[in-house]
């Protein structure tokens, strides 16, 4: 019971300060995953739909996914000890 | 040829003049060149000397052109005499005066018009502008008689009336009232300060004196008749003056001198006097008669007879007066006697009274003589009284005195006796109270004495939740407990002040949880033990990785790198030394201090609420001590 209250609250507030690299490096594998594969969906369907099938569409808009991901992660991991947000909330 | 004689001259007289004349005209008229130049509408229309006029092209006008301006021509050389700014300025100056004056006119009359109407106005005007009164009385007389046209006639009726008599009225020095009766009585000598017959006893001789001293006044009426007679006869005498110069020679002057008149003593009598006149006159009437001669003898005996009579009268009068005398010598020897018998009389009363009054003034001495005696008496009775009051009361204040000291004395006595044993007795009461003082001091002791104990098992209840608990939990009713016993003991109060109110809401971790938490912490600030300052995500990677492949040190390494003070830090946590440890800790940089942040603030919660349990525990060991 008072664990579950403890974590409760520390995930209201704000994460634990050891547990504030960990976290950075969660968000920064999930945004890259996501990122990642949005641009590389995208990169198919108009490789599809423009560009006759070809591969190297899919491989730009992977690109493209990656290198956001990787821009926003290093921020967040340059910022320091401030609690990772999204672009939203901030 | 007259008129050609005098025509020239005519002229020359008159040139001059007329050059002057409109010369003087102009210059008071004003501008001259205006005037020479311009026409007004007054003005008749000066001929047009240049060119023939509209209406009359042939001019047929009887005077020829060149011949009118003659006079203006003469103007032209009038004006050029004068110099010009000299009528300027006297036209100026006139037009100056000319307003001023009609100005000042105008003001005076409407002050005059406003003086008539308001009383107000009046009064200012009459007093402060010069001849306003003058102006204002004239207008108001002006009114006055307007109204009254009949007043000033009528005045001067009044007036009139006495100057018409002419006679100036006077009142005669005589008349009104006066302190004098009668101016006859007056000179017959009716004042008291002259001699008369109230003032002297010889009246009657008095009387006599006078009659004789003054016939004449006396006898008023008989001198008049003289005079009349006297008239008469100077009118004859007259008469017979005229009738010999003039018309009548009729009358005899031989007639007078028939009959001599009767001459008269100066000593005679009055009454001899009166009939001797009366006789006189008519002697005089008879002699003035034509037959006066046969009158001479009867008029000779009645003369005779008259002075036999006269004679006789004066007899009379002398025994008369004889015998007068006589009566008043033996009424003064009468009255002699009698004042001599008064003053024997007055002599003997006085006698009489001195006599009386001798014996009353003795009587009245010896009674005054008595009294004083008296007086004396009872003057040196009250002495001898008061002397023995006095006496008296010194006795009795010497008594007053005596008994006075002697109370005193056994007073003295009787208080000696009593603070003696008083005293004693304040002795017993004072250490009564200091032992009842010692009593309530050792309940103090015993108060304060229950009270640290109290407090103690309050600090120990509060330490044991803190040690006891396995996971944090809140100790505020404990902490309630603690700050009630110690009743607002200053340094307790500072002591739970100093702790950090999340502290005891939330609760604090034991040092089992803290030592198992840094273990956590240790390994994540061993990940970030490589990082540089600004570093990105490549580097974090790179730690990470690195991190694990590097060798951990092993007991007291000496150096600033992240792995040397977290060995010490455990080491120090081991042996039981939190504070050290958490001093250990503070000394990290960068991302290392960053994640070990919360367990820093954990462990210094914990450090402070153990700091203000050791004070507390301290003050009330304290106060245990400084009550014995």
């Amino acid at each position: 019971m008072a664990d579950s209250s403890e974590t409760r609250v520390a995930r209201a507030t704000k994460p634990v300060s050891e547990a504030l690299l960990n976290e950075k490096w969660d968000r920064a594998i999930s945004s890259m995953i996501i990122k990642s594969s949005l641009g590389l969906s995208f990169g198919v369907v108009f490789s599809v739909l423009l560009f006759k099938r070809r591969a190297w569409p899919a491989w730009v808009g992977l690109g493209f996914g990656a290198g956001r991901a990787w821009e926003e992660s290093d921020a967040s991991f340059r910022r320091g000890d401030s609690p990772v947000r999204d672009l939203l909330h901030r | 040829m007259l008129r050609s004689t005098i025509a020239p001259g005519r002229q020359l007289l008159s040139a001059p003049a007329r050059q002057r004349i409109p010369s003087q005209w102009l210059s008071k008229a004003g501008a001259s060149s205006r005037l020479s130049n311009q026409r007004f509408f007054a003005d008749s229309k000066p001929p047009t000397t240049g060119g023939p006029t509209p209406a009359t092209p042939s001019s047929e006008s009887t005077v020829p052109p060149e011949t009118i301006p003659k006079p203006t021509e003469q103007e032209f050389k009038a004006v050029p005499e004068t110099p010009a700014p000299v009528p300027r300025k006297t036209g100026r100056f006139r037009r100056f005066l000319l307003y001023l004056i009609l100005t000042s006119g105008i003001a005076y009359g409407g002050s005059i018009f406003m003086a008539l109407k308001s009383d107000n106005f009046h009064d200012f005007f009459t007093e402060y502008i010069p001849y306003g009164e003058e102006c204002v009385l004239y207008f108001e007389e002006r009114d006055f008689y307007r109204r009254f046209p009949n007043a000033s006639r009528q005045q001067n009726r009044i007036q009139g009336a006495p100057r018409e008599d002419g006679k100036s009225v006077t009142i005669p020095s005589k008349s009104g009232l006066s302190w004098n009766v009668a101016k006859e009585e007056e000179e017959a000598g009716s004042d008291v300060s002259k001699a008369g017959p109230h003032m002297s006893s010889q009246a009657h001789e008095a009387h006599v004196k006078t009659d004789k001293a003054k016939p004449e006044e006396r006898n008023a009426a008989v001198i008049k008749a003289k005079e009349k007679a006297s008239k008469t006869t100077k009118d004859t005498k007259k008469e017979d003056q005229r009738p010999a110069s003039l018309d009548e020679p009729r009358q005899p002057a031989v007639a007078a001198s028939t009959i001599e008149l009767l001459k008269t003593q100066d000593g005679d009598d009055g009454l001899v006097q009166e009939l001797v006149k009366t006789f006189n006159d008519i002697v005089t009437v008879i002699s003035a008669d034509e037959n006066s001669s046969k009158y001479s003898a009867p008029v000779a005996k009645a003369k005779e007879e008259l002075l036999k009579i006269g004679e006789k009268i004066s007899a009379i009068r002398t025994e008369a007066a004889q015998a007068a005398q006589e009566e008043i010598n033996k009424a003064h020897n009468t009255f002699d006697e009698s004042a001599r018998e008064l003053i024997r009389r007055f002599e003997q009363m006085r006698e009489t009274e001195v006599a009386q009054f001798r014996e009353e003034f003795e009587a009245e001495r010896e009674k005054l003589a008595g009294a004083y005696q008296e007086k004396i008496k009872t003057e040196l009775q009250r002495a001898q009284e008061l002397a023995e009051q006095r006496l008296q009361n010194e006795l009795v204040e010497q008594a007053i005195e005596l008994n006075r000291k002697y109370v005193h004395e056994v007073q003295g006595l009787v208080e000696r006796e009593r603070e003696g044993r008083l005293s004693k007795l304040n002795e017993l009461a004072a250490s009564i109270t200091e032992l009842e003082n010692l009593t309530t001091g050792w309940s103090n002791v015993i108060d304060t004495n229950l009270k640290t104990q109290q407090l103690q098992v309050a600090v120990d209840a509060v330490r044991s939740t803190l040690e006891r608990a396995e996971t944090p939990r809140p100790f505020v009713r404990e902490l309630v407990a603690v700050k009630e016993l110690a009743a607002d003991d200053p340094v307790v109060d500072a002591a739970i002040a100093s702790i950090n109110p999340t502290a005891y809401q939330r609760g604090i971790p034991s040092t089992s949880m803290i030592i198992e938490r840094f273990r956590r912490v240790a390994s994540e600030v061993r990940k970030a033990s490589l990082l540089p300052e600004d570093a990105g995500i490549a580097s974090h990677a790179a730690s990470m990785v690195l991190s694990k492949v590097m060798f951990k040190k092993e007991g007291l390494p000496e150096g600033d790198d992240v792995e040397s003070i977290l060995i010490r830090t455990e080491h120090l946590l081991e042996e039981g030394n939190v504070d050290a440890a958490a001093r250990e800790m503070n000394g990290l940089q960068g991302w290392a201090k960053i994640l070990s942040k919360d367990w820093l603030g954990d462990v210094r919660r914990v450090l402070e609420v153990k700091q203000a349990l050791e004070v507390i525990e301290t003050e009330a060991r304290l106060q245990c001590l400084r009550v014995e």
